[in-house]
């Protein structure tokens, strides 16, 4: 049998000895798709969320709250906040689909709820000691900041953001290592 | 029946299709029954609904009505501003009173919000389930950022209730 | 000596031009003339007679202060109707939800029990008084969770198109879609149901 245009590009795509059962080469394309370095589903979004104390104290009574750095506590900075100083509680990168909420825990008292909506859409929801707080739809495009917040104790105040990042990178795949 | 069907069908209906999408679902409706038996229901029941809402008269008499709005238009008048927004009385409690540049930032930030610049596709539908929490949002365009703020009005919270604050923050 | 106007024999176009110019009698017509109008949107959308006539005073006041704004792109009372609504809709916001109403929001998006449900048809040749029919489908506005409330006026009596109504309330074109779908076949099921009860 003569090999149409497209079975030949196939095949030279492929580089490799026909195989003659059609299910094999099925599942070997299906395995070299899947196995390829930093190719991720096309319904995951990487996201990350951050537990964050505001205070115009210096310094956390907690020593294991890290100063805020980087471009959040920038961001935070340059809202009209009255708090001058923002801790690092927790901080968490998931990925989430369109198929279910992904729970994802920020303290012992606090968890959080994501999952994608479609168009860049995400939907969060808060939890505090079980129940849902809060529930927010809202669409979250690259370099956008999603911050639920609300005021805590002695005139301090709490912040769970979320906002999307870049995948991370996936291991190098067997094959594609082996080649180069 | 699926879904996607369901809403074509209704947007079909409304006129909402695009004339290639409503040849489509015209012809579906013509050889599928329970399509069509779908289509009528809808549409009987908008039939209905036009023109048929109760009449209803405000139960306060001409002169009373107009004596209160009349009243609120010289308040606000003397006042010199509109009634202040959610976001202003925000910013009177949680912004920092020694940051002009602060307050200043603010104004620029909100007023940009309050002039409608922020694109509708960045607006958040936000749900309230807790009766005794309040929320509001706003976004900083500049920052990209939107913050959705839990308020607790009441200062004395019911044991069994969640505050999202209390002790988040070990 | 300024000539007295005959504000009841003015049109909305030189009432509403009158009071851009600060004349508050020509806008007094206008309110007298069109309060019980926005006072039913408002009542249609709150469900409470307070809660009406509080909106309905500030969408007034707030039309004032907005005078000057308006250049005659719609009617008058269209205009007004719009400010009630989006007050209406703030006031919606910010009160409390019930969590059976974001459940039942969250089922309805995961294909409710609605969407299960056999086709119910309203029968076209029952004939009803109109104050009857029209009280039963205030009955059944009534019975309505608020968004679902929401879509079906602003659709079938402001006759908004989706994308108005999304931007409104503040949601996407496919959430106004689910909605007025569940609020259609809901308004069919009740109004059945009221029939049903009559005929008992």
């Amino acid at each position: 049998m003569s090999l149409t245009p497209a079975r030949k590009s196939f095949s030279k795509f492929m580089d490799l000895p026909r195989v003659k059962s059609r299910l094999a080469r099925l599942t070997l394309l299906a395995l070299i798709v899947c196995s390829s370095a930093g190719v991720a589903s096309s319904a995951d979004r990487h996201l990350e969320a951050r537990l964050i104390w505001g205070t115009n104290d210096d310094k956390s009574p907690n020593p294991s709250h890290k100063r805020l750095e980087g471009d959040l506590a920038k961001k935070l900075q340059e809202l009209p906040f009255k708090w001058k100083s923002y801790f690092e509680v927790n901080r968490q990168t998931f990925t989430i689909n369109d198929k279910e909420y992904k729970k994802v825990v920020m303290s012992d008292k606090c968890f959080i709820e994501v999952k994608d909506k479609g168009d860049s859409k995400v939907t969060v929801k808060l939890y505090g000691q079980g129940k849902m707080t809060q529930r927010v739809d809202k669409p979250l495009p690259k370099d956008e900041t999603l911050a639920i917040g609300g005021d805590d104790k002695h005139d301090t105040a709490w912040f769970v953001t979320v906002r999307p990042v870049e995948a991370p990178p996936s291991k190098p795949a067997p094959n594609a290592a082996a080649k180069k | 029946m699926k879904e996607e069907l369901q809403l074509d069908l209704q947007a079909y209906l409304d006129g909402e299709l695009s004339s290639k999408d409503a040849r489509e679902v015209a012809a579906r409706i013509e050889i599928d029954p329970e399509a069509r038996a779908l289509h009528t229901q809808m549409q009987q029941t908008s039939a209905l609904l036009k023109g048929n809402e109760v009449d209803r008269r405000l139960p306060q008499t001409r002169e009373f009505f107009w004596s209160q709005i009349e009243r609120q238009i010289s308040r606000e008048e003397q006042r010199g501003t509109t009634s202040a927004p959610w976001w202003l009385e925000f910013l009177r409690r949680h912004v920092g009173a020694v940051s002009g540049v602060g307050v200043a930032a603010a104004l620029v930030i909100l007023g940009a919000v309050q002039l409608n610049l922020v694109s509708s596709d960045l607006l958040e539908e936000i749900d309230n389930p807790l009766d005794e929490t309040t929320s509001f949002s706003f976004r900083s365009e500049s920052q990209k950022m939107t913050v959705v703020w839990i308020a607790n009005p009441s200062s004395k919270k019911a044991e069994d209730e969640p505050d999202p604050g209390e002790e988040i923050v070990q | 000596m300024a000539s007295k106007k005959d504000y009841p024999s003015m049109d909305d176009v030189g009432l509403f031009k009158a009071a851009q110019r600060g004349d508050m009698q020509a806008f007094e017509e206008l309110v007298a003339r069109h309060r019980d109008k926005i006072y039913a949107r408002a009542f249609s959308m709150m469900r409470n007679e307070e809660d009406a006539i509080d909106l309905s005073q500030e969408a007034w006041v707030k039309a004032w202060q907005r005078l000057k704004q308006f250049q005659g792109e719609s009617s008058f009372l269209t205009w007004m109707t719009r400010i009630v609504i989006n007050l209406c809709l703030d006031q919606l916001r910010k009160q409390k939800r019930q969590r059976s109403e974001s459940i039942e929001e969250m089922e309805e998006e995961s294909g409710g029990v609605e969407r299960q449900m056999p086709v119910v048809t309203p029968n076209p040749t029952e004939k009803l008084e109109r104050t009857e029919l029209r009280a039963r489908i205030d009955r059944a506005l009534g019975q309505l969770s608020y968004e679902h409330r929401t879509v079906l006026i602003l659709h079938e009596f402001e006759e908004l198109e989706y994308k108005e109504i999304a931007k409104r309330m503040q949601c996407s074109i496919g959430t106004v879609m689910s909605r007025l779908f569940y609020a259609r076949r809901k308004m069919a099921v009740l109004m059945a149901s009221y029939r049903k009860e009559e005929l008992r």
